[in-house]
């Protein structure tokens, strides 16, 4: 039988250029497929791994699943920050089991750091490969695919860099130091950088002032706003190209509006209170009006003068009891600045809207495969048509017509697994090293178990297109071939 | 002692037509002329020889073996072992070299090829140095040696040719004839050629008539 394969492949290789094409149109379909295979996978490994348990995550406003993709599967940019005082509300909820802190907003290399609470890393179940938690801000936990990047190992110190760009403006101010380092887990902490909230809210806090805290955190703005006073006053106001909502306010009101009511609302309010304060303490007395206006004021500026000196990104919270996911998300979203989003929910409806596409490719795959399919039964009839007396002459050597119909069925499975195999090699590669999937980066893929079952159906195919030849092979009268 | 043996062998084709062949006694290492007009059974009566036709009727017995009585995958076995064939085009399979084309039709036959003896016979054939090419940058003169030396490979006591003269000028049909003559010869094969090429009648002394 060795024999019967030897020549099936000789055969296949003296037709270079018909072979390779068949083998490229197949592989074209596998890989096709295959990559479809590892998007689902992902997001299904994305979904099991991540979710952790999360019961509902409370963000800024603005896309419910960007908050779920920034602030549990680290991909997106974040929606903003959250005040702490608000936080706080949450927290002392008592449908509320446990929160967890996420304050993000600077990377190191392309890898989030992420301020949070050690709580963090028992929900992922994180074990060290070496070294401890962190305790003090600027300690830092990094996840194992930071350190096999990055090169970083215990006692190592990094600076951030301003959003989550490899490249951009670095708090050199700023020195984290490694103290532990995560083993490869296969969650989102193999990719990240942990350290105390306090760490990310020092680094920022050094040119913090009111309204610009959102824009910070967004990394999809291209323009610097660290140095301020460079700027025009009136620039660091324009954020055109930003996508997502970075400040709850008025819907009447413009982004621009935003900002200048609260410049030039705080100065203005700060000096009317001062003067009415100052009548009173002269002994003077507030008209209607102005003890109105007063009292107003008063408590607007308490607000502002007790706003959170410090603000995070999301707060991951944990249920105390079922009934909460009734309450508690509507709660939220109707009396606060900020959103509830469920990360199961919004899985879902990620993984259901990309499954309309995953299935529109999944089909133009498959019939990129039946075409290639035509195509290998096609060259392997005209192979059979211009081989018939080389058969013959097999028949002759003492093959038996199993033998002959065994080599037409080597040729169909040899183009179809070496259509698969290559399949492999270039869906891999794309997925590994092609931007379009990042994703991929941030993953170990294996060998799944549906690509040997992809394999199975490819060698089914091989022998599916090669029935025909081989029939007629197996047909074929010897004498009258002989006799031509 | 007959190495070929047949009596009051027929064959009947699909279509109705039967054809009998005379009683025949074909020893060891003798070579035989089979002649006839076209459509008198030559090709028939060599494929019933070799087993690629079973007979509707009579017997056939070679080397003491009776073919009536082996099944088809005996009879593929048989045939691989005891015949060489020879055609009047010379097939080869494009894809491999000639050496190869032999070592696998040895293979095929289920034994290891003796390189030892396929290296003497390329030698005694003159083939030695063109064993490395393919069979498409081959002349016919050269693939007709080539298809003795396949013929030849599985040591087999009877080789059978198929009008293997047709397509050859007379210089090149016959040193043709003389090589296949004289290989049979010093090999101990007994050689019959089927033709209607009349330039082979001197070179036998053997004849069967087919009418």
């Amino acid at each position: 039988m060795l024999t019967i394969v030897k020549i099936a492949v000789a055969k296949l290789l003296h037709k270079p250029y018909n072979s390779a094409l068949s083998v490229l149109l197949f592989a074209i379909g596998v890989a096709l497929i295959s990559l479809i295979i590892k998007t689902e996978t992902l997001l299904n490994n994305q979904y099991k791994n991540n979710l952790a348990g999360i019961d509902l995550v409370v963000g800024a406003k603005g896309s419910p699943l960007q908050l779920i993709l920034s602030s549990v599967l680290h991909i997106d940019a974040p929606t903003g920050n959250i005040p702490l005082e608000e936080v706080k509300r949450v927290q002392s909820n008592p449908l509320v089991k446990n929160t967890i802190p996420i304050a993000l907003g600077d990377s190191h290399k392309g890898f989030r750091i992420v301020g949070t609470h050690t709580d963090y890393l028992q929900l992922y179940a994180c074990e060290f490969q070496e070294g401890n938690s962190f305790s003090e801000p600027f300690e830092a936990v990094i996840g194992a695919n930071v350190s096999k990047k990055t090169g970083l190992k215990i006692g190592d110190t990094f600076t951030g860099v301003h959003g989550f760009l490899e490249e951009g403006h670095s708090h050199e101010d700023f020195r984290y130091t490694v103290t532990g380092v995560l083993k490869r887990s296969g969650n989102v902490t193999d990719n990240l950088i942990l350290s105390p909230v306090e760490s990310v809210w020092m680094v920022h806090g050094h040119n913090k002032n009111g309204g610009e805290w959102e824009h910070k955190n967004c990394d999809c703005c291209e323009h610097e706003q660290h140095d301020h006073s460079e700027h025009g006053e009136e620039e660091h106001h324009h954020h055109e190209n930003c996508e997502h909502d970075h400040h709850e306010h008025d819907e009447t009101y413009t982004h621009e509006d935003q900002h200048e009511h609260e410049y030039e609302g705080n100065t203005h309010e700060i000096e009317t209170l001062e003067q009415l304060q100052n009548k009173l303490s002269q002994g003077g007395e507030l008209s209607e009006e102005e003890a109105k206006l007063y009292m107003e004021l008063k408590g607007q500026l308490v607000v502002k003068t007790t706003e959170a000196s410090e603000e995070i990104t999301a707060l991951l919270v944990f249920y105390k009891s079922p009934q909460a996911a009734i309450s508690l998300p509507r709660a939220i979203n109707q009396n606060t600045t900020m959103q509830a989003a469920s990360p199961a929910l919004e899985l879902n409806r990620l993984i259901s809207m990309l499954g309309m596409g995953l299935n529109t490719l999944r089909l133009l795959a498959w019939i990129i495969i039946v075409i290639s399919a035509i195509n290998i039964f096609i060259y392997l009839l005209n192979i059979f048509n211009q081989s018939i007396f080389e058969l013959a002459l097999l028949r002759l050597a003492g093959a038996s017509k199993l033998k002959v119909v065994a080599l037409l069925y080597a040729q169909g499975i040899f183009l179809a697994v070496s259509g698969w195999f290559i399949g492999m090699i270039v869906s891999y590669v794309i997925w590994m090293y092609l931007p379009q999937f990042e994703l991929g980066r941030y993953f170990d893929i294996g060998v799944f178990f549906k690509e040997l079952i992809l394999l199975l159906f490819c060698v089914g195919i091989g022998l599916l297109v090669a029935l025909i030849p081989a029939i007629k092979a197996y047909k074929n009268n010897l004498h009258f071939t002989l006799s031509r | 002692m007959a190495l070929i043996k047949t009596e009051a062998l027929s064959y009947q084709y699909p279509g109705g037509k039967i054809l009998n062949f005379p009683a025949l006694q074909i020893g060891i290492n003798e070579s035989w002329l089979l002649t006839g007009n076209s459509g008198s059974g030559k090709t028939t009566l060599l494929h019933l020889i070799s087993g690629i036709l079973m007979p509707s009727s009579g017997t056939l017995q070679i080397a003491n073996t009776l073919l009536n009585n082996l099944r088809p995958a005996e009879i593929d076995v048989y045939r691989a072992k005891n015949i060489g064939m020879v055609f009047q085009k010379s097939y080869f399979i494009d894809a491999l070299s000639m050496h190869k084309n032999l070592l696998y039709f040895a293979e095929l036959s289920g034994k290891k090829a003796d390189i030892e003896f396929v290296n003497k016979l390329l030698n005694d054939l003159g083939i030695a140095n063109l064993a490395r090419k393919k069979p498409t940058t081959l002349s016919s003169g050269e693939l007709q040696r080539f298809s003795i030396a396949r013929a030849l490979i599985n040591k087999p006591g009877i080789i059978l040719a198929d009008e293997p003269t047709s397509s050859l000028d007379d210089d090149n049909c016959k040193r043709f004839i003389e090589l296949i003559i004289g290989i049979c010869k010093s090999y101990g094969v007994t050689l019959v050629v089927a033709t209607h090429d009349a330039r082979l009648k001197k070179e036998f002394v053997n004849t069967i008539q087919l009418n």
